[in-house]
């Protein structure tokens, strides 16, 4: 799943840069509010990193295909670290994944980290895997729970190139036939995955419980969504400069087909002829506020549940 | 008595994959020990000059192909001044090719006009392959103290640094433990050949469980010695040499070479002139 340089545009590598930076940033300054130095954690960040390449030379053979995988590590990291220490570990194996081993380049650096360090690490860990592993519970709660989320983590990760191959414009293949053709293989692999680190975790629970509760305090929501509102933000109002003139592929099929370009043909709007970046960041903001407050509307609205106390 | 005969297939190929992967990361690392121009070179200046040139790579149109015959300069006069074998370069680069050249030849299907179709196919494939290449040399040139100096030069947070140096020094650790955890598990399952089909799911979760625990023990007795030896959260970075006049004037003709290769098709330009003179 590793994007290589050539399948991006600059705009959205500088853009994935600059988002993945600011994570990085966000995951140092939490980071460097607990006391990692005696702790130990950062020596056992380094080791953690070359844990999980070492783990990548391993592979697995997959029931039912006559293949093999190997593990991507990155719930893993998330479950053993925490969610901040852990993508920060994810970032360094996947820089040092692409100047070794060509395997993504410096440039797709930001996509790749986003797409295989946010998602499992901010995304899948938080809100799926996390509160299991945080509440207890046998086995099969941790199969579960590891298996949801790396099929989240991953499934989300391969959206995510999907998204920024199209975005870049450098390929013809439509959004439609792309998305089918990874979202489904990488579900696959997020199931094998989840599988594969729901064993290693239980292996590790049973052997140093203490391990699997590496982070006291979750991560929330709130990281996440400042990402996913600086992507679009730097999406809307820089990259949008950048923006295709030529038909997209309903319309050049309608083209084709109708011999006018528009699909609808829809009118004009007046005055509607603002520049993308300033319009692009007015209207995810316009967005965010619409959403958000109906959101607050239904959550004033929704009667109050009536708390049963079990003493009376 | 009764004697079942078990076939004991050569242990040569077991752990193939894993120590070729390991050679090829020492390798990369050590060409630059050796003393050529561009060891001379402060490590940042070929961090921005391999990050230029991707950039000035990428910002190239896909319409003609000409245009990206200059762009091998670079590569060709890193590898020539740093005695770095293009063969080494080629190897690690040629697996990159194939899933960029599948989703390239998306556009063979898709695209309207197959020539153009045609050209981006070969464009992507030969930006693929240069900037694979730019990535490459930069660690032959650099290595990995050079890449971390770099970092600090460009204010990388020292956290970030820090990681960086160990998660490389201890990948040689657990990389050799890795072929011995692998030899160990093909020896003991009757011939399964483990570089092929790969090791039983249901033990890989305890084997790869027990990697990390052996893992841990070594990172807590490391953190012990290291905070004995006065250790306060990041690593010193060398400080060899500054930024100095022939790392800026590096940096700044390569720009302004990228800069006009990027805006111009140089080759189409010198044709033409050629044809237009004679």
């Amino acid at each position: 799943m590793h994007m290589a340089d050539a399948l991006i545009s600059p705009a959205i590598g500088g853009t994935m840069w600059a988002v993945s930076a600011a994570l990085e940033a966000y995951s140092i300054n939490r980071l460097g509010k607990e006391d990692i130095v005696e702790t130990g954690k950062i020596p056992m960040m380094g080791v953690a990193g070359a844990f999980v390449f070492a783990a990548q030379m391993i592979n697995f053979s997959i029931p039912g295909t006559g293949s093999s995988g190997h593990l991507a590590g990155g719930l893993l990291l998330a479950a053993l670290l925490g969610p901040h220490a852990g993508f920060l570990v994810m970032s360094v194996v996947l820089a040092i994944q692409a100047l070794f081993f060509a395997d993504g380049g410096l440039l797709a650096l930001g996509c790749n980290i986003f797409n295989l360090g946010f998602f499992p690490c901010f995304i899948a860990y938080p809100l799926i895997t996390g509160p299991v592993l945080r509440g207890g519970g046998g086995a099969k709660r941790v199969f579960a729970a590891c298996v949801s989320g790396a099929l989240c983590g991953l499934t989300l990760g391969s959206l995510g190139v999907v998204l920024e191959t199209y975005a870049s414009g450098v390929t013809e293949l439509p959004l439609g036939a792309f998305a089918a053709f990874m979202l489904p293989i990488h579900a696959a692999i997020g199931v094998v995955e989840g599988i594969v680190t729901a064993l290693a975790l239980v292996f590790l629970r049973r052997a140093r419980p203490s391990l699997t509760e590496a982070d006291k305090s979750p991560a929330g929501l709130k990281p996440a969504l400042a990402a996913l509102a600086l992507c679009a933000a730097l999406l809307a109002g820089f990259v949008s400069f950048y923006a295709s003139q030529n038909p997209d592929g309903l319309e050049w099929s309608i083209q084709n087909a109708a011999g006018h370009s528009s699909a609808t043909n829809e009118p004009e709007i007046p005055g509607g002829g603002a520049e993308p970046g300033p319009a692009g960041l007015v209207g995810s903001a316009a967005v965010l506020v619409v959403a958000a407050g109906l959101g607050f509307a239904v959550k004033r609205l929704r009667k109050p549940s009536v708390d049963i106390d079990p003493s009376r | 008595m009764r004697y079942s005969y078990v076939f004991i297939p050569p242990k040569e190929a077991y752990a193939l994959d894993a120590a070729k992967a390991m050679s090829a990361l020492r390798r990369a690392d050590e060409l630059h020990l050796r003393k050529t121009a561009m060891t001379a070179l402060h490590p940042a200046a070929h961090f921005a000059v391999a990050f230029l040139f991707i950039v000035a790579v990428l910002s190239r149109g896909g319409h003609s192909l000409s245009g990206f015959v200059p762009f091998v300069l670079y590569p060709a006069a890193v590898m020539f001044l740093g005695d770095i074998p293009p063969g080494l370069i080629a190897a690690r680069v040629a697996p990159a090719l194939p899933f960029v050249a599948l989703v390239g030849a998306s556009n063979l299907i898709f695209a309207a006009d197959k020539s153009a179709a045609w050209l981006s196919f070969f464009a992507i494939c030969v930006k693929c392959v240069l900037c694979a290449a730019a990535a490459l040399l930069l660690v032959c040139v650099c290595g990995i103290g050079g890449i971390a100096r770099a970092l600090d030069f460009f204010r990388v947070p020292k956290l970030l640094v820090a990681q960086l140096s160990f998660t490389y020094r201890y990948l040689h650790v657990l990389g050799e433990e890795v072929v011995g955890v692998i030899n160990a598990y093909s020896l003991r399952s009757y011939g399964r050949n483990v570089c092929a089909r790969g090791m039983s799911i249901r033990q890989f979760g305890p084997i790869c469980g027990g990697l990390f625990l052996r893992s841990l023990k070594r990172a807590e007795a490391i953190h012990a010695a290291m905070l004995c030896r006065g250790f306060t959260g990041s690593m010193p970075v060398a400080k060899l040499k500054s930024f100095s006049q022939p790392d800026a004037i590096w940096t700044l003709c390569w720009l302004a070479f990228f800069t006009v290769c990027t805006i111009w098709d140089l080759p189409l330009l010198l044709g033409n002139l050629i044809l237009g003179a004679v």
